[in-house]
């Protein structure tokens, strides 16, 4: 054998021993990539609540081994368009935000489309069906989570309804938002199919002496008015204020409160008897499965092959002071809702290929007050 | 003898007193600069960085340009966010027209409003912080009123938001600005109503069509930014333009521009200021930096600008 | 004696009639008693808040710290209150907005930039100071037992008074003079051996009592106060500023510690007016906006429309003979 025959002999060998070498690496290849996620969220904000959907979010993310990048956003929309232009500049291989607006999609698909990056929707819905369609058909969206706001609403009226409920003031959060146009639509359609009489509903308090100003306005100028329903509001200690403003005038517990979404105090009103029902407890459930969707997105195992995928939590309903304060303990702490373990082991197809729409349906149906107790109790 | 080199030396002393001061705010827009290239590992005159830093910059250098000829008025206007998310309302009105009129909308929205306050101010003679304030409360309950939520343009319209198209017409504003505000008669104006009005009035310059002229193009430039806001995120809503006033007033200040309005305001402290928050803006954001920092910082060093470059001596009485 | 019966008639005109047109529009919701006293009762803090500012305002000093420093008062208020009750509370919102005041004063003093400047970096690092103190929840609660001060008549007692006290440095204190001294004219004040500075900085501290009282009433009433950033705070001073400005346009015909009042009053006549005649919330700054510029158009052309009043009384006069 000459020295050519065995020099190509030799690289033969050498180059399908590295070929089956590459394949045990990939097979070996525990993780996925690194990665990254950008993740627009107002920082600033020390609301709990708002600290926790940061809390999720991170410990999806890093269940997989990604990177979260927080920029800090106003969460309009032209903040936010402003906010996807700089995490685009900085890398990201996704992002996911809570929109401002439908209106507001189409132009940040194109930007993501022209970068090459995937974005997700924490949230919202879309509402609007040609935005929705045109989303749809997009591969640069990976989906997101979102809440029925609509049936939620209608509930709630309904439930305050049969709780004697006839004329109602509501509160909620400015107009525009999806979540608002939607909550608001369905309080009217509940409101007439239970026969209630919404009376008025003043939008986007943020200030607990704007939300004492509210209610004793509607006291003053609805002396029939029955029902006090927060639809949404960013005011920090709202039912506390609310609750306070009624006991001024002689009206706790004999006016009915309720409230979309729980916030830390509902246990003590709930135990007193002058806060009456409450739907919600998916802030931290939704942005933490919205950043799954997004993250098994990016590292190549998206949970729906084809098109985005699409989950809709669950509200929960808090009945008593006890569940209020495991809700406090488990979801307003500093420990997700899930562990970056069990998201690493439930929800990230790379290392449970099990994981599709239908499984990860079933996970959250699952989801309760009671189940983080469970898995999170020591 | 020695009391003439004596009196020089203090000359030379005070005259780079007052050149420092003067160019303070550019000296503390390189520190920044330098500072965070240095801390973001050279991220922050990236390429792609610059082009944020750009986005940042454009829609309050866009403002901060015509804002001046009313600081040197020694006018505040308060309703210029108002302005911004006002006539992007209207100009998202309009698309369902034609998306042809989404630009003259906006235009003309702008000018109106800024026209209200030119009016208000300069023949009603309502003090421009309340005046602008009411103003200010006005269009934004009527875009709320009006938006009922928010209203959406069609995507073919982002080609508006090439960076080409905007620094175009940052640099025909600033083109239009400049050549006002220093080579017009009407830039001098400005000044010499700031200065004293009285004496203007005396020195033959019409008082009030200065000031109303001044207010008007600062609404049609608030037009122009809510065209572009409109176009970049293809939708207007309440909050489009929110606090917008804030950012406007911030950046002027940032660079070195004084409230008493006169011949101390320089045209490219408006510059220096808008790309001194936009650089600030993204350096912090790179380093990660949260929001509540970020918050302390700007305050911090806005105070700090103004202490260092404000000219006491000229400013007679400082309220 | 009659004079003061005929200005007061006056000054109780303007919510008088502002109350008859709502009254027209909704009269069932508008004819009850309990409505008038829940707009009175809602006029209280804003009124105090606006006797903060106003010390500010004579002096001609712009200030956008009110807001924040009277966060940061409440926030040591409740934080106090859980601590020491009720005494906790008053003392430490008191002595906390006084002393927030006070540096706020200080720096004013030293620092000798426009406080418009000051005052808007300073609510910057003020509004994250009070975020801080809130704590993980980012607002204080206190407990109902010391929210005493907040309900009626506690809290009518209460604004009585603070409005005796407004009166009494407003009118009656050398002060006061300095204070409108400072404010008319800077410079002569100076001159005829005013210690500008020391007012300037009196005037902060005067402001901060009253934002302390407002920070009490506030926590009171809410049972909470919370924190806020990114210049929320700043607009807690708009409204009361809309009161005082209208209050100067009354001064002719009533005091300014009764015109703030009257002012503030008029304003929640509108507000509720227009909740109560289902419009929707968002006219109300429609409203706000153009009743001040109204009032403001009117008031700064005074003497143009009495000119023009003589000037038609005149050709009227020769159009007779």
């Amino acid at each position: 054998m000459n020295l050519r025959k065995f020099t190509a002999c030799a690289m033969t060998v050498a180059m399908t021993a590295s070929l089956f070498a590459g394949v045990s690496v990939h097979a070996e290849n525990a993780d996925p990539e690194p990665f990254t996620i950008g993740f627009p969220w107002d920082t600033a904000n020390t609301d709990p609540t708002w600290i926790s959907i940061y809390n999720n979010v991170k410990a999806a993310v890093e269940a997989a081994g990604g990177e979260l990048i927080n920029v800090v956003t106003d969460n309009s929309a032209d903040g936010l368009i402003d906010n996807i232009s700089e995490l685009i500049s900085r890398d990201v291989d996704g992002i996911l935000f809570m929109p401002a607006s439908d209106s507001m999609l189409p132009a940040v698909d194109a930007m993501c489309a022209d970068a090459g990056v995937y974005w997700g929707t924490m949230f919202r819905t879309i509402s609007d069906e040609d935005i929705r369609e045109a989303m749809y058909e997009s591969e640069w969206f990976a989906g997101g989570c979102h809440e029925d706001d609509e049936v939620c609403a209608a509930n709630i009226v309904k439930s305050m309804a049969d709780m004697g409920v006839t004329d109602l003031g509501v509160i909620n959060i400015a107009k525009g938002d999806t979540s608002s146009d939607l909550r608001d639509k369905g309080a009217a359609e509940g409101a007439e199919e239970a026969g209630v009489n919404i009376l008025n509903t003043t939008y986007d308090i943020s200030v607990t002496t704007d939300m004492t100003k509210a209610i004793e306005s509607y006291i003053a100028a609805y002396p029939e008015m029955n029902g006090i329903l927060v639809l949404g509001t960013y005011c920090e200690a709202a039912i506390p204020t609310i609750e306070k403003a009624l006991a001024d005038h002689d009206k706790a517990g004999d006016i009915k409160v309720g409230r979309i979404d729980f916030e830390s105090s509902l246990g003590e009103y709930l135990s007193e008897g002058t806060f009456h029902v409450s739907y919600g407890g998916q802030q931290q459930i939704d942005p933490l499965v919205s950043a799954v969707i997004l993250v098994n997105r990016v590292i190549g195992t998206p949970i729906v092959e084809e098109g985005p995928a699409n989950i809709i939590t669950p509200y929960l309903e808090l009945t008593s002071a006890e569940e209020a304060g495991e809700f406090n303990e488990y979801f307003l702490g500093d420990e997700a809702v899930y562990t970056a373990e069990e998201i690493k082991d439930t929800m990230i197809k790379f290392y449970n290929p099990d994981i599709d729409a239908a499984y990860m349906d079933e996970l959250i149906s699952t989801f309760s007050i009671a189940d983080v107790v469970e898995r999170h109790s020591k | 003898m020695m009391e003439n080199s004596k009196e020089l030396s203090l000359a030379k002393r005070s005259f780079t007193k007052e050149k420092l001061r003067n160019n303070f705010a550019f000296l503390g827009l390189l520190l920044v600069l330098i500072l965070f290239e240095i801390a973001t590992k050279g991220k922050l005159l990236g390429q792609r960085n610059l082009m944020n830093i750009f986005n940042n910059f454009f829609g309050i250098a866009l403002c901060a340009m015509m804002y001046s000829f009313v600081m040197a008025l020694g006018e505040l206007d308060l309703s210029v966010g108002a302005i911004v998310g006002f006539s992007a309302a209207m100009a998202a009105f309009s698309s369902e027209i034609s998306i042809f009129l989404i630009l003259p909308t906006a235009l003309f929205t702008g000018l109106a409003v800024g026209f209200l306050n030119g009016f208000a101010t300069a023949y009603l003679r309502v003090e421009s912080f309340i005046g602008t304030l009411a103003v200010s409360f006005i269009f934004r309950g009527l875009t709320t009123y009006f938006l009922n939520g928010s209203v959406g343009i069609p995507i073919a319209m982002r080609i508006f938001d090439k960076n080409e198209i905007k620094i175009a017409a940052l640099a025909a504003v600033l083109i239009i600005s400049c050549l006002l505000y220093e080579s017009c008669a009407f830039g001098k104006h400005c000044r010499a109503v700031g200065a004293s009005h009285e004496a203007a009035r005396q020195s033959g310059v019409n008082v009030e069509r200065t000031r109303l002229l001044a207010f008007t193009m600062v609404g049609a430039v608030c037009g122009l930014v809510g065209f572009f806001t409109l176009v970049r995120a293809c939708t207007a809503s309440s909050k489009t333009g929110n606090s917008f006033e804030f950012d406007v007033l911030l950046a002027v200040l940032f660079g070195g521009m004084p409230l008493s309005g006169g011949w101390p305001v320089k045209y490219r402290a408006a510059m220096i200021g808008s790309l001194a928050m936009a650089v600030l803006k993204s350096g912090m954001s790179l380093m990660g930096i949260d929001g509540l920092t970020q918050q302390i910082v700007q305050g911090v060093i806005l105070i700090a600008v103004v202490v260092i470059s404000f000219d006491r001596r000229n400013a007679g009485v400082i309220k | 004696m009659k004079k003061i019966v005929i200005n007061l008639l006056k000054t109780l005109s303007l919510p008088v009639i502002v109350y008859l047109v709502f009254l027209v529009i909704c009269f069932e919701r508008f004819s009850n008693w309990n409505c008038v006293y829940t707009i009175f009762l809602q006029s209280i803090i804003p009124t105090i808040t606006a006797y903060a500012v106003a010390y500010g305002n004579i002096c001609g000093i712009f200030d956008f710290t009110i807001g924040s420093r009277l966060v940061i008062s409440g926030v040591v208020g409740g934080l106090l209150a859980a601590e020491y009750g009720m005494a906790g509370m008053i003392l430490g919102a008191l002595v906390s907005a006084v002393v927030v005041s006070a540096i706020t004063g200080i720096l004013n003093w030293i620092l000798r930039i426009p406080s418009l400047v000051l005052t808007m970096g300073l609510t910057m690092i003020f509004e994250i100071v009070g975020t801080k103190l809130a704590g993980h929840y980012g607002f204080v609660q206190i407990d109902t037992r010391y929210a005493v001060l907040g309900s009626s008549p506690n809290i009518v007692i209460v604004f009585i008074i603070s409005a005796v006290l407004f009166y009494f440095i407003v009118n009656h204190t050398v002060f006061s003079y300095h204070m409108r001294a400072v404010g008319s004219n800077e410079t002569i004040a100076k001159n005829s051996g005013i210690k500008t500075d020391v007012v300037k900085w009196k005037s902060f501290l005067y402001g901060g009592i009253f934002i302390g009282i407002a920070a009490i009433l506030t926590l009171s009433q809410s049972g909470s106060v919370g924190a806020q950033t990114s210049l929320g705070s700043v607009t807690i001073v708009f409204k009361p500023l809309i009161s005082i400005l209208l209050a100067l346009v009354l001064q002719r015909i009533c005091n300014l510690t009764f015109g703030i009042f009257i002012a503030q009053f008029s304003l929640n006549i509108i507000f509720i007016g227009l909740i109560a005649a289902g419009l929707p919330d968002t006219f109300q700054n429609v409203v706000l906006g153009v009743f001040l510029l109204a009032v403001m158009i009117l008031f700064q052309n005074a003497d143009r429309l009495e000119a023009l009043r003589a000037r038609t009384k005149v050709q009227n006069k020769m159009a007779s003979v």
